[in-house]
């Protein structure tokens, strides 16, 4: 499978999402896209709609920032050259060859990784040294985490009733 | 020993998602907590402010899955309607599920699918969550933002402060 390169500039949330949502300001563009129009640092009050059909209300901060994190994580190619970086400093060759992929290609989603400030890049001699950055990354993971707690805190519920039930059933036994 | 408990999330596809936990019960028990409404109205907590009023669920082939929820502004504030398409019963339930707003318009699809595998007295469940396309899937992931958005930002303006 091959990559792409990556895609400079334009607009692309989809790490954010605020597609589905009902809106009580602002708005997308006509191209239905939300990144463009909406000031730098506007705050957009959206309704959020989740898988179990619950709204959450929030507050949106279009923060440019932590829009580029969001979009250097919706690539394949930039999520794979960052769990290989996990495993410490690549050089760019070494970040390209499991890809795939040319040096100029890897080196410009290298670009976007820095420009997220994921991945930071030094130069030795003639080789390029990219290192993880990981505490961006582990704040845009806290979303998910997110979503992993709402349903875990249905499941602690879930698992009140289920003791319940198990006590109902042994009284019935006891009973008979 | 204790199987791992709690709940885990993966997303082995571009619009999957898998959520696995284990439950502390027999299976048939975890069955009809779930897709039992009297049981179901018991765990599926809604946000503050929401009170669910309507939820059938029919766990046979072609029954029906309704839930509607109503909130301070609006009742019904959101919809949820489905149609199991698979059933075995203790071991495997797929359902088809449409969230619409209370207007009707309609907010996502997907098809969801329970497995649950029993091992002494204990419920290993697993549930696949197939969306439309990638982008709804990455949507409802984000969807929990809402709470860690505060403390997120936080960090993150720590972070992106720290000098490179």
């Amino acid at each position: 499978m091959g990559y792409s390169d990556p895609d400079e500039g334009g607009c692309d949330t989809r790490g954010v999402q605020v597609r589905r949502e009902s809106v009580r300001a602002g708005g997308p563009d006509d191209s239905g896209c939300w990144a463009t129009g909406v000031p730098s640092g506007r705050i957009l009050v959206v309704d959020i709609v989740k898988p179990l059909g619950l709204v959450n209300h929030m507050v949106l901060d279009r923060s440019p920032r932590l829009d580029l994190v969001f979009h250097a994580l919706a690539h394949p190619a930039r999520r794979a050259m960052i769990r290989q970086l996990s495993g410490g400093e690549r050089n760019l060759s070494e970040l390209a060859l499991p890809l795939k992929m040319t040096f100029p290609a890897a080196s410009k989603h290298v670009r976007v990784l820095e420009g997220a400030k994921l991945v930071r890049r030094r130069i030795a001699g003639r080789q390029h040294l990219c290192r993880l950055r990981a505490a961006p990354l582990k704040d845009a993971m806290l979303w998910t985490e997110q979503f992993r707690q709402n349903w875990e805190v249905r499941f602690e519920a879930l698992d009140s009733l289920l003791d319940e039930m198990k006590s109902e059933e042994k009284s019935r036994t006891r009973r008979r | 020993m204790t199987p791992k408990k709690g709940l885990q999330i993966s997303t082995p596809t571009d619009t999957t998602i898998v959520l696995t936990r284990t439950f502390n019960a027999p299976c048939r028990l975890v069955w009809e907590a779930m897709f039992t409404p009297d049981r179901m109205r018991r765990w599926m907590l809604p946000p503050p402010g929401w009170t669910l009023t309507i939820c059938e669920c029919e766990a046979r082939v072609g029954g029906a899955l309704r839930l509607a929820w109503k909130s301070e502004e609006a009742d019904p504030a959101m919809t949820l309607q489905g149609v199991f398409t698979e059933v075995v019963l203790h071991e495997r339930i797929v359902h088809t599920e449409t969230m619409a707003l209370g207007s009707g318009q309609t907010i996502g699809s997907l098809l969801e699918m329970h497995e649950f595998a029993e091992q002494d007295g204990t419920t290993m469940m697993r549930i696949t969550q197939t969306y439309d396309s990638k982008q709804d899937r990455d949507g409802a992931l984000a969807s929990g933002m809402d709470q860690g958005m505060e403390a997120g930002y936080m960090q993150l303006d720590a972070v992106l402060a720290q000098p490179a």
